[in-house]
């Protein structure tokens, strides 16, 4: 349902920080990384509609072709329609050129589609992860037209706390069932620690075989598990 | 240089916010839905407010019928949500006079998000809720942001008292924050419906028109822009029913 | 502005050099990021300013410069280069501003020394007849308005307000290459001592008659 962040809308506000420059993606934790052989991304499923949740349920990993994925986070709306856009786009190249899209081919699409519309209001913080002909392949790319390539990031409100926890332990040689476990970590410790991220928490495992959907699974469970200890805040 | 001497900062943002021309108005209203078994329920109010507290008309829809199948409700801003249904009414006929079948709720649900997004900077003050039965017989609610973001849910509630109304629906028809962990007083024995194999309850036909009316009472009771009918669509594979309801008209 | 960019002049050659990280927000999100490009054999320049004007504006002018070269047959001159970079950010000023500041070195190869020479090239030859017998340095420094000036040394954003000092110091004509890493060392030493910002890794490029290659500041 509905849009991260309100649509400039009367009596409707985003998140930004006044009088500053700092202005996170909205509401979300999203994070992807790369070892060797295959590439994670991992998200939170919180939508927020200013201070109201407005979905508990949201996919932000978004399914660009078989091979790669989209991380949504900003503008609910930009980041579904324009990675429908990606993915239709790349469906046709497979159709005319008898291969895949590589992620770097996709990720400048994506970005090119972003830089025509700098300054426009458009809200977009995504991540391209995926697995081509060179490997398993990473960018981060935002609205301001930013195109990186890299082999951790994360995005949203909620990254900081996400990136503590997963740059402790991230090396390139972690193993699938390691990487997963990592992931759902790092985004759990974002859903305690930042109300504008919650819900479920998916993890996508992305590797030769394409893309596999191994983690569904409500925070709720998970505290006990990762918060050592049981009342952390005792009543007063 | 010399405004910025004369008149103090503040005073002159207030003066011109005064005569901006502003293309929005927030006619308000609830629309709720919900899908059980073989049913999905869309249910709205009928009031028109304009900005202050005045009433412009209590007889007014919400919602349209596209199809057979589908249903469309729509809260936010009335000249903008009348254009957009006659816009989906349109193309929805158009593919009926091109292709000799009605459009699938699936494809209607992408065509609504393109709509909306096509108008992305300028957008359509509108928030929609899609319901009906879809290309495999399953009831399917689908609902939007003003932009064309959405998805599937089970439950839906827009407008100015959608807030209110989605934690009662989440409550009522999911039986969400109601693990006996969580919440040990309330028990599932008290619920007058069967229960589904997970547990949940099943709700029929019949009880699910009084939830959702009960729905928009509870909503009126909490918000001044709803209020006087309610009016409720039920669409099953036979077909679309309407029921119209009274709420109160203070 | 945090972001640091700076580069100098030596005997035969030119050094550029800019800090490696990327940012999102307040999140450095990536530690070994290449902001000189490599225009052409002997051409190079660093490129800051908004995330996203940087890489489109150097981009742009990177296949441009190619798309020259290979229409032609021949390298322009790297003043010819420098101007049509200028060109590009004024023309787009005051519509569509690029919010980068560049820093250029090139070296310009006598016309008997430049390798790409091709069969076209010599019946174009005289266009492009650059006098001397010794390859010549150039260093342009070049900012978002279109001002281009070429200088012996130069930073840009923050960081050249701690670096000016430094190179109106130490700065010395014809200086050797080892020399030049000892400057280098220096600019980088002082900028990770007293700038605010963590910058913990600098790429730094020499630009030679023999080509860009990726250089490590020698300490003293």
């Amino acid at each position: 349902m509905s849009a991260s962040v309100a649509p400039p809308l009367p009596g409707r506000h985003s998140y930004k920080v006044e009088g500053t420059n700092i202005n996170f993606a909205h509401g979300t934790t999203c994070l992807a990384f790369r070892c060797n052989g295959f590439a994670i991304a991992a998200a939170d499923s919180r939508s927020t509609q200013g201070e109201t949740i407005a979905s508990q349920a949201v996919t932000k990993l978004i399914k660009i072709n078989d091979y790669i994925i989209s991380t949504m986070a900003g503008s609910a709306a930009d980041c579904q329609y324009w990675s429908r856009y990606v993915g239709s786009e790349s469906q046709l190249f497979e159709l005319r050129n008898k291969r895949r899209m590589t992620v770097a081919g996709a990720s400048k699409f994506y970005s090119n589609i972003l830089i025509q519309y700098k300054g426009r209001d458009l809200s977009v913080g995504s991540m391209i992860v995926g697995y081509d002909d060179f490997g398993a392949d990473l960018f981060y790319i935002d609205n301001d037209g930013q195109r990186v390539r890299g082999d951790i990031f994360a995005c949203g409100s909620g990254s900081t706390f996400a990136l503590s926890v997963l740059d402790q332990e991230f090396r390139p040689d972690l193993t699938e069932d390691e990487a997963v476990e990592l992931a759902r970590k790092s985004i759990y410790h974002a859903t305690h620690r930042d109300s504008g991220t919650g819900g479920q928490i998916n993890v996508i495992v992305i590797n030769e075989k394409g893309t596999n959907w191994v983690v569904k699974q409500d925070n709720f469970e998970l505290f006990h598990k990762y918060i050592n200890d049981p009342s952390p805040y005792p009543l007063q | 240089m010399m405004m910025n001497q004369l008149v103090p900062h503040q005073d002159r943002n207030k003066e011109a916010k005064k005569n901006e021309w502003e293309p929005y108005i927030d006619n308000a209203g609830t629309c709720l839905g919900f899908t059980g078994e073989d049913y999905c329920v869309i249910a709205a109010d009928t009031r028109c407010s304009n900005d202050s507290y005045q009433i412009l008309s209590r007889h007014v829809t919400k919602i349209t019928k596209v199809t057979d199948k589908i249903v469309l409700a729509t809260g936010g801003m009335r000249a903008d949500y009348c254009t957009l249904h006659k816009r989906i009414n349109y193309q929805a006929e158009m593919f009926r006079y091109k292709n000799k079948k009605e459009i699938s709720l699936s494809g209607c649900a992408r065509l609504l998000s393109n709509i909306l997004y096509n108008n992305r900077f300028f957008p359509i003050y509108a928030f929609c809720l899609l319901g009906g039965i879809d290309e495999i017989g399953q009831p399917v609610l689908y609902s939007y942001d003003a932009i064309g973001s959405y998805g599937k849910s089970k439950v839906g509630a827009v407008g100015s008292g959608g807030e209110l109304v989605e934690p009662l629906l989440d409550s009522i028809i999911l039986r969400h924050h109601r693990q006996a962990s969580v919440v040990p007083t309330i028990s599932n024995e008290e619920l007058p419906t069967t229960r589904g194999e997970d547990g949940k309850p099943i709700i029929p036909k019949g009880i699910a028109i009084e939830y959702a009316h009960q729905a928009l009472v509870a909503a009126s009771e909490r918000d001044i822009h709803t209020g006087d009918f309610a009016e409720i669509y039920v669409i099953t594979k036979e077909g679309v029913e309407r029921h119209m309801r009274e709420l109160k008209a203070d | 502005m945090s972001q640091s960019l700076f580069g100098f002049r030596g005997k035969d050659f030119c050094i550029l050099a800019a800090d490696a990280s990327a940012q999102a927000s307040i999140v450095v999100i990536k530690d070994n990021l290449d902001r000189i490009f490599e225009a052409d054999d002997h051409f190079a320049f660093g490129c800051v300013g908004d995330p996203g004007d940087d890489t489109t504006y150097s981009d742009l002018i990177v296949r441009n410069i190619q798309l020259q070269k290979f229409r032609n047959g021949y390298t322009s001159t790297s003043h010819a280069n420098a101007n049509f970079m200028r060109k590009l950010l004024h023309d787009g000023l005051r519509d569509h501003p690029y919010n980068v500041n560049i820093m250029i070195g090139a070296v310009d190869l006598p016309s008997d020394m430049n390798d790409t020479t091709t069969e076209r090239t010599e019946l174009m030859s005289s266009s492009v007849l650059i006098e001397g017998s010794n390859p010549s340095p150039h260093l342009y420094y070049l900012d978002y308005l279109g001002t281009l000036v070429e200088v012996p040394f130069a930073a840009h954003g923050y960081c050249a307000y701690l670096l000016y000092g430094i190179l109106d110091e130490m700065w010395k004509k014809d200086m050797s290459v080892d020399e030049a890493k000892r400057l280098l060392s220096t600019c980088i030493k002082m900028i990770q001592k007293r700038f605010v910002m963590q910058q913990p890794k600098f790429i730094c490029k020499i630009i030679t008659k023999d080509g860009i290659e990726l250089i490590e500041p020698l300490n003293n």
